[in-house]
Parts: structure tokens; sequence; C-alpha cells
């Protein structure tokens, strides 16, 4: 066991459901180190949601334990923050107090949280839209005030699910650039789904590739490319040979899942 | 829980999308303003909206005095205005009219008082749910009217018997309507409130009431519309003041333009309600809007 990061032993996961059980997880083991930036890679439906609800403590693990820090993990904490892929914005706050909510939640000053949430705000690049109700915002600012609120409260982990899935090709690329350049400025253990092969490279440590169902950690890929790192790296050499061998082994996942629906058919 | 400077900002900016989206729909006709969901300039409204009562009270003029129905079954407008008048006249109309809005208002207060926590627990604790909701199911289906007699039974025919009808009439419905708005509430966002510290005994109070609460001041609008059809019945039966009495001793007395002073009176009242309601909401839950 690891005295410092998160520690993920031996997690399964069986749902259970009127048309039988899923099996979603299958004997996930995987160490994340503080300040490290993993993402988790694999197609729709292998349970990257499910692994990550588990670490966040919303979902219970059927067997396996966490540890973060050496200690157990149960139930959600302030420790990790969560940003989900559908917008989860308090609607009937401005943009400043939903980055104030989680500091409010541990009685910290007024004064000190609204320069705590102006400082994030300067971060993401919404200075200007603090008095604004999320019901006005763009998708992308909507996912910015998500992310602000969640560093705002100084989790240990930050874990991100799909958190650009519903954003446009250029405001995404933007938007991977604001988060490695947040990250680098205020370092934390990161986990983070996606299923775009490109952003899962261009912004993590390790890429996590994840098999179909019942989901298992398939392989992990180091990426060696040196920070920091802005969207030109996208074209290097290196940056594709990663993405090559990315594809290669979702492909392979990929074409079993569809095997097993030709042959079950 | 809203700042000052982000209320107003936030409600100069709605205005700004809404004139907008008015200003795009001012363009096109009357007819090409009926899109889905769309919104269309206040100027229409107002006028759409005195076009049906014109409307309404044009047929009403007809029928009596074109077609010529005996103003006993049907009193022309000029006959009620005139019913109406004398009614005001005498004070006792007005006491009566005081009298009824009382009963409602007193009758509605206790109901949603008691009725919203209560939905609140029902709608956010399956234990509570399990418990009370199927009696309120139950209870919603006993006919308020059909317990005037055993209220008068049980306690008499003064004031607490018409506002035991009104609470009877509204509390259960408002209980289920108020735990299907919490329900509403996305489970997301009670997630995402425990990612960032929240307990789960203040879940109710931090995220799921604020987030419901638009919702169920929608609920408590349209039983307090109910609560007005029960006075009227309540009062019908062993009353001796109220908008109700007035229209049973006017049926006593074969005035039928007294009938629909009355009947029209209750209409003017609760349609004032019902824009007090709106413009309430509109001020409040500005934030509710989905703009895109
Ligand atoms: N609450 C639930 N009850 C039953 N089955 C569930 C539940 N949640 C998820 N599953 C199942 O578990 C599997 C993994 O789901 P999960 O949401 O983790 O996938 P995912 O990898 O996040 O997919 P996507 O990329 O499409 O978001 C799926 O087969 C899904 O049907
Ligand atoms: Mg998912």
């Amino acid at each position: 066991m690891i005295e410092t990061g998160l520690d993920i032993q031996g997690v399964n996961k069986i749902y259970q459901s009127k048309n039988g059980n899923v099996f979603a997880l299958d004997q996930i083991n995987l160490q994340v180190h503080s300040k490290e930036f993993v993402s988790l890679l694999g197609t729709s439906g292998c349970g990257k949601s499910t692994l990550l609800r588990i670490i966040c403590g919303l979902e219970e693990a059927t067997s396996g334990t966490i540890y973060h820090k050496g200690r157990q993990l149960q139930g959600p904490g302030p420790d990790r923050g969560m940003v989900f892929q559908a917008y989860t914005l308090f609607p009937w706050m401005t943009v400043s107090e939903n980055i104030q909510f989680g500091l409010k939640q541990k009685h910290i000053a007024k004064k000190e949280a609204k320069e705590i949430a102006e400082h994030y705000i300067e971060l993401v690049g919404l200075q200007g839209f603090e008095g604004q109700c999320p019901n006005s915002l763009s998708g992308g600012m909507k996912q910015r005030v998500a992310i602000a609120r969640a560093l705002a409260n100084d989790p240990d982990i930050l874990l991100l699910d799909e958190p650009f899935g519903a954003l446009d090709m250029q405001t995404r690329g933007v938007m991977q650039e604001l988060l490695l350049n947040v990250w680098q400025k205020s370092p934390k253990m990161i986990v983070m789904v996606t299923h775009d092969i490109e952003e899962a490279i261009f912004l993590a440590d390790r890429v996590a590739i994840m098999s179909a169902r019942p989901g298992r950690i398939k392989e992990i890929l180091d990426i060696a490319i040196e920070r920091p790192r802005d969207y030109r790296v996208k074209t290097s050499q290196q940056f594709v040979e990663y993405k090559e061998r990315a594809t290669e082994i979702i492909r392979e996942e990929s074409m079993k899942l569809l095997q097993t629906k030709i042959l079950s058919a | 829980m809203v700042n000052v400077n982000g209320k107003i900002s936030c409600a100069i900016q709605e205005n700004l999308i809404l004139e907008n989206r008015g200003k795009k729909h001012w363009r096109y006709s009357l007819l090409q303003a009926f899109i889905p969901m769309g919104r269309i300039p206040k100027t229409y409204t107002i006028l759409l909206a005195t076009a049906a009562f014109v409307g309404i009270l044009g047929l009403w003029f007809s029928l009596t005095l074109l077609v010529g129905i005996d103003a006993f079954f049907l009193p022309s407008p000029v006959a009620t205005l005139d019913a109406a008048r004398i009614l005001l006249s005498d004070g006792e109309f007005v006491l009566g009219v005081q009298m009824t809005v009382f009963r409602v208002m007193m009758g509605f207060s206790i109901a949603a008082a008691v009725a919203v926590p209560m939905g609140l627990l029902i709608g956010t604790y399956a234990p509570a749910s399990a418990m009370l909701e199927y009696v309120f199911s139950f209870v919603r289906y006993l006919p308020a009217s059909a317990f005037i007699p055993l209220f008068i039974l049980w306690i008499g025919i003064d004031e607490p018997e018409k506002i035991a009808v009104i609470i009877l009439g509204s509390l259960p419905q408002l209980v289920l309507m108020v735990a299907t708005n919490v329900r509403n509430v996305p489970m997301s966002m009670i997630e995402v409130s425990y990612t960032l510290g929240t307990s789960k005994a203040d879940v109710l109070w931090k995220i799921i009431l604020p987030k419901a609460l638009p919702d169920i001041v929608d609920s408590l609008r349209t039983v307090l519309g109910w609560a007005w059809t029960y006075i009227i019945v309540a009062e019908l039966v062993g009353a001796s003041s109220g908008i109700g009495y007035m229209i049973i001793q006017s049926q006593r007395m074969m005035n039928t333009s007294r009938i629909f002073v009355g009947i029209l009176t209750i209409g003017l009242i609760g349609m004032i309600i019902d824009i007090a309601f709106k413009v309430l909401h509109d001020y409040f839950f500005y934030w509710n809007k989905e703009v895109r």
C-alpha cells in the first residue's frame, strides 16, 4: 500500500438490475500518486463512470477497497472533488456563489471565500461573469465554473467525468489547455474519464485503458511528453505514436465487443 | 442567498435576453409568432388577453341582447353590472367577500404550513414516503365536500368547519405535489453537493429546498385555486356569510344576476392571485428559466 496517493485494490462492481446482473468492474487495481494526472480511456459502457463514482464514494464497490493516504475511503467527502458530465451548477446561485459553496460548508470567512472565488474565476477566465446565474452561461462556461467550484474547495483529488464531452472541438481544445494551466498552477491528483484518445494523451501523465465489459484495466501507457504542453504537441511524432498505440488497444476491445455480439446473435 | 449585485445583473441580463427574443419575434406577424414554446412581446400578450375577454363579453352581449335569452336564465352584462353596483353599495357583500377570502387564506395557509414540510420529507426520505405516501393517496380521494355534513356534526357551522373543509381538500393534494416537486431535483446536484462537503442532513435545506422551491410555489398556486372551489361549496351549506352564502341566498330570491356577480367576483379574485403569483415567480425565480 502506498502512503501518499490513491490506491485502488481489487475493486469489483456488480449492478443488480431487473434484467439480471451487470458485471461492470472486474478486479480493478490502480495506484495514482498525489499530483499525478491520470486519464481513464475506454469504450462506452466499460465502467469508467462507475469507477470514478466509486472513488468519489457515491457508489459502493461490491468488493475491494480504496485507500487514500493510507486510509480506507468510505462515502463522499470534500477531499475528492468531482465534475460531472451533466451540468450540475446550482442555478439559484450566481457564478461566484457557486464557487464559494464548498468554502461556505467549511465555514471559511466570507471575505476570504470571496477572494478565493475571485482567484479561481480569474484562473478559468470568467472575470465579469461573477454575478450571473448559471442558466445564462454557455456549456463551456458552465463547465469552467464547475471546475473552478471543485478546485476552490481545494480537494486532494479532482475527479473529472468527461467534463468536456458536450463541447465542440475548438472549445474542447481551449478547455484542455486551460485545465493543464490550472493544474500546473495548483497541482493535485486528477483522474479524468474521457473517450477522446487525443484528450487523454494530451493531458495525462499516464493513460489507463480499460477493456470492454466487464471493465478491467487492460494497459497503462506512460506518457513521456515533456511539460508544459500546448496544442502543438498533438502533431508531434511522439504524440502520434501514443495515439496509434491507444487506438489499437481500444479497437481490439471494440472488435471483441462486436464479435461477442455477433456470436450471441 | 443571492447577493444584491448578482440579482440585479442576473435580472438585467434575463431582461435583455427576453427583449431580444421579443424583438426578433416582433418582426413576425401574429400568426408567425406561433413558435413552439416561443415568447412574444408584452404588447402582444396584453392585446391577446384583452381580445379574449372582449370576445367573451361580446358573446355574452349578443346572447342576451341580440338572441334575447330570458334574463332569468342569463342576465345581460348591464343587468349584472347593475346588480354589482347595488351589492357593492350595501356593505354586506363586501364583508362577505372579505369573509370568504379570509377563510380561504386561513385554511390554505394552515394546509401549506403542514403540507410543504411533509412533502419535503416524503420526497426526500424513502421511509417517510413508505409511511405516509399511501395514506395521503387515500385521503386525497376522500371527497372534501362530502365531509361537510360530518364536519358540521363534529365542529359546528362556524369558521373552523369551513377552514377544515379547505384543509381536507388541499392538504393531501399539496403534500403529494410537493413530494413530486422534490423528486424532480436532479440526483447529480445532490451528489455534487456531497463532494463539496455538504452533510446528508444539510442537503434538504441547502440543495433540495432551493432547487424545488419554484415548483413548490407553482403547486401552491394550483392548489390555492382548488381551495377556492371548496370554500364556495362549504359556504353553500350552513353558512351565514361569504360569497357562497350570497349565491345561495340569491338562488332563493331567484336573482340570477346576483349569482353572476358572485361567480365573476371569484373569477376576478382568482385572476388577481394568479397574476400576483406570476409576478412573484418572475421576481424571485428568474434564475430558473432555461435560457438555452
Ligand atoms: N445504476 C446502474 N444500474 C445498473 N447498471 C448500471 C448502473 N450504472 C451503470 N450500469 C451499467 O454498468 C456498465 C458501466 O457503466 P458506466 O456508466 O460506468 O459506463 P461508462 O464507461 O462510463 O460509459 P460511457 O462512456 O458511455 O459514459 C454499463 O453496462 C451500465 O449499463
Ligand atoms: Mg460515463
